[in-house]
């Protein structure tokens, strides 16, 4: 039923006219500029020499000139290609690693949250054009942007998949994420991430997955079947995302605690394989409003032989954990889309926690056609 | 206004805790989690599962094939999505057939049904084309269809009959002439009458399939007597609650005029809600529930025009108001039965309303089908809730539930479940009395007028 195409995009930063003055790492304020004339050492910001992003003291490894996340990036490849000597030679960037992957994994089990206060995320408007190259899976997707090599740390690693055999969907990720909107409601993004750990593609079908959100207590507070996934046919190695949003909880954001998922599977036919590759995501582009939620954009292009009359985009912005800051989408009708057209899309759509723009390592978008004509 | 409501709300509460023997308290019963199902519905019943899940599924049937044909004949662009419900309530169905009567079974009554719900679908796309011939062409394969699925009906068990089947199409095409023809109280009328037929259809298989097979249903008088009635009562109620609420919010959303029709049939629907608290409380306590439960409405048809308008204003106080009400109904369903805890019954509530609100704002968002998955989701939980609540009324009225020790010999279609009406035996015992009198009566009168013959 559906066609998957997947578009890893990062976020690339290096588009800013004016660097902001706070720390995009930890939101820490900069100096004021009288001071920074005065004293050019003392307390001022540093911009990354690969990805541009504003860092204050603490957060800047002061090894390569490049910000904590660049550093690890450059870190990361190092270690792969020649493990443990780079650290011999180098122990003040071993050092820095080490902190820094300490803060990953604090981040990931929990102990330091990544940061999504109730209410708004003051501050401006903050705006990020995505540029590198998709990652894909069924090889059609391409993005009209620059085509820089990753500036950020891909926060949605593969998985390794078992050898050749069947597809084993496992939930890697559910994670709620409560906000207060602008009248007062506590509202809540759930996000469940099935990770695909065996040799062949799996399918995840829509409307099936059921999750209830659970008090501290284990009571049930809310419950929601899962309507939209992004993508719906998983690639052995790959990720996919369930999301909702619940528009009023009734309840205090502390009672949303935890997610409980039944998940439902069921091996692919052909046609979802067939259909795999119909679309394709472009020109992404992700702003975040005043009140700190996620509005996305761009086109989706029909790379397919068939009409698509009916489609879903869904966007999912990741942390540097890769865990899940945001995700809008768009359900359309496109009136009978056809192959080599495309569609704008713009949504805020079901709502989303507000978010850092700091925060945000990297941006997954994913276009699922939901009806074909033909 | 509000305060008057809510004084007689109070006083309905306080009327019917005092009505509360302390002993039941007393007894009462473990805590229930929220979001776990009752102690009874947690019992081994597969009769009344059985029933239960025939009605709950036909009636689904019925909400989602009146929604389609609606759809396909306006030409909206939900249809795809109630499809897609569509099917899968028919595989669901198929799944009932062939866990009782067999693969070949299942397959033979899978043809069937989905036969004639594409001659539906056909009959609907038909009217919206003006297609005359086709639309006739349409009615004398469904006429064929009621033949074959009679005769089908009729090899499974004897005891079945078609005649509740065609009955169920006839309402199918009269709801969808009725909207086509834009009169929609009727049609509105039409879809609550399909809604209840199709409980009946699913009590009248249920009763014969176990009838047919009592080592595998041991538990069939179970399954209809009062307090099984009871539950398939509020299911059914409750369930419809749902599905008009969305009909309505799909109407308010889209700013069509089938709105105030829904609108009307929802309130009707809380009438029959509150009739059936108050055949079991008195009507005091049903007047007032039914005050707190319309009030409810009346929040979510505000927060469903707020979405329609755009007025974030209008949308936050329904918000709030929905906040309150849940609450209420929460505080009188707890104060009338020591059995509910207040905040169990909070939650199954709450999670109804955040569905209705999800649903609203997906179909405002034009996400179709996690307006119809939310829909559905909320449609089963409304059958924990009327479990919930039969539990523990039963569990409060147990000499008015009472189970029955064999299967009763007649259809069960009923509105009112047994529990609510009066017992046979006190009907005989009335009938005997008001006999009685008259024969006393009657014999006084000549004694009388013998009696005054002689004074005279």
């Amino acid at each position: 039923m559906d066609s998957d195409v997947i578009a890893e995009l990062h976020a690339d930063v290096a588009s800013h006219d004016d660097p902001p003055n706070f720390c995009e790492q930890c939101g820490a304020e900069g100096p004021p500029p009288s001071l920074t004339a005065a004293l050019p050492n003392v307390g001022a910001l540093r911009v990354c020499s690969s990805c541009q992003l504003v860092s204050c003291s603490q957060c800047w490894p002061h090894t390569l000139g490049m910000c904590v996340v660049c550093t690890l990036q450059v870190h990361r490849h190092a270690v792969s290609s020649q493990p443990w000597r780079i650290l011999r030679r180098r122990p003040v960037l071993a050092a820095a690693a080490s902190v820094v992957v300490v803060a990953v994994v604090a981040i990931a089990m929990g102990l330091v949250p990544p940061g999504i206060p109730a209410g708004a995320v003051g501050g401006a408007t903050a705006r990020a054009t995505l540029a590198s190259p998709a990652a894909t899976t069924g090889g059609a997707a391409t993005t009209n942007g620059t085509t820089t090599p990753s500036p950020m740390l891909v926060a949605s690693p593969e998985a390794s998949p078992s050898g050749a055999g069947p597809a084993d969907l496992t939930v890697s990720n559910a994670v709620i994420r409560p906000w207060v909107d602008s009248v007062g409601e506590v509202r809540a993004q759930v996000f469940v991430g099935v990770t695909n750990r065996g040799g062949t593609a799996g399918y995840l079908p829509p409307a099936e997955t059921s999750y209830r959100v659970k008090s501290p207590a284990g009571d049930t507070v809310a419950q929601g079947l899962f309507a939209h996934v992004f993508p719906a046919y998983v690639e052995p190695g790959r990720t996919a995302w369930f999301v909702d949003t619940l528009s009023a909880t009734f309840t205090d954001g502390d009672a949303l605690d935890s997610v409980d998922v039944d998940l439902a599977t069921r091996p692919p036919d052909q046609a979802d394989a067939d259909r795999a590759s119909s679309l394709s995501v472009t020109n992404v582009d992700w702003s975040i409003e005043s009140d700190g939620t996620v509005v996305a954009f761009g086109r989706t292009t029909n790379d397919g032989a068939l009409r698509v009359s009916r489609l879903a985009v869904g966007v999912i912005l990741l942390g540097y954990a890769g865990e899940p800051l945001a995700g809008v989408y768009d359900v359309q009708d496109v009136h009978n889309l056809e192959p080599g057209a495309s569609a704008p899309f713009s949504t805020s759509y079901p709502g989303s926690a507000p978010v850092r723009r700091a925060a945000v390592a990297s941006v997954q978008a994913f276009a699922i056609a939901i009806a074909i004509e033909g | 206004m509000q305060r008057s409501r809510r004084a007689r709300f109070t006083v309905a509460v306080v009327f019917v805790s005092l009505l509360m023997p302390a002993a039941i308290h007393a007894s009462s019963t473990m805590p229930q989690p929220p979001g776990t199902r009752w102690s009874a519905a947690a019992e081994e019943r597969p009769a009344t599962d059985l029933r239960v899940a025939l009605s709950r599924l036909l009636g689904e049937h019925a909400f989602l094939i009146m929604e389609t044909m609606r759809s396909s004949s306006l030409g909206m662009g939900e249809q795809a999505a109630l499809g897609v419900a569509l099917d899968d309530n028919s595989f669901q169905l198929r799944d009932a057939i062939e866990s009782v009567y067999g693969e070949t079974a299942g397959r033979q009554f899978a043809d069937l049904w989905n036969g004639h719900v594409e001659l539906l679908l056909a009959y609907a796309d038909a009217g919206r084309r003006s297609d005359v011939a086709a639309s006739n062409e349409a009615l004398r394969r469904l006429d064929r269809y009621v033949t074959e699925f009679s005769a089908f009906l009729a090899d499974a068990n004897e005891a079945f009959e078609g005649h509740d089947e065609a009955a169920a199409l006839q309402l199918h095409i009269d709801q969808l002439t009725a909207f086509s023809d834009g009169d929609y109280a009727r049609a509105y009328a039409a879809q609550r009458e399909a809604f209840g037929h199709m409980f009946a259809l699913g009590d009248h298989l249920a009763l014969g399939i176990v009838r047919q097979f009592p080592e595998r249903y041991p538990d069939g008088a179970v399954a209809f007597s009062p307090r099984a009635d009871l539950q398939l009562l509020l299911d059914r109620l409750l369930a419809e609650h749902l599905v008009l609420a969305a009909e309505t919010m799909r109407a308010g959303v889209a700013g069509t005029p089938d709105f105030r029709p829904g609108s009307e049939a929802l309130a009707g629907n809380s009438a029959d809600l509150a009739g059936a608290v108050g055949s079991v409380y008195g009507q005091a306590a049903g007047d007032a529930f039914g005050e707190v439960w319309r009030a409810h409405v009346d929040a979510y048809l505000t927060f469903v025009a707020a979405l329609g308008s755009g007025d974030g204003t209008a949308r936050s106080s329904s918000l709030m108001q929905l906040h309150a009400y849940h609450d209420e109904i929460a505080t009188f369903l707890a104060a009338a039965n020591p059995n509910l805890q207040k905040d169990g019954v909070a939650a199954l509530i709450r999670r109804h309303v955040q569905a209705l609100i999800s649903q609203a704002e997906a179909t405002a968002a034009g996400d179709h089908e996690r307006a119809v998955a939310t829909t559905r989701e909320a449609y089963a939980g409304m059958f924990e809730v009327g479990a919930a609540l039969a539990d523990a009324i039963v569990r409060q009225f147990p000499d008015r539930f009472k189970d029955l020790t064999e299967l009763p010999g007649t259809s069960v279609a009923d509105d009112a479940p047994s529990g609510l009406r009066r017992a046979p035996g006190i009907e005989l015992s009335l009938i005997l009395g008001l006999t009685g009198t008259v024969i006393c009566l009657v014999i006084a009168g000549f004694l009388l007028r013998d009696g005054f013959r002689r004074h005279r």
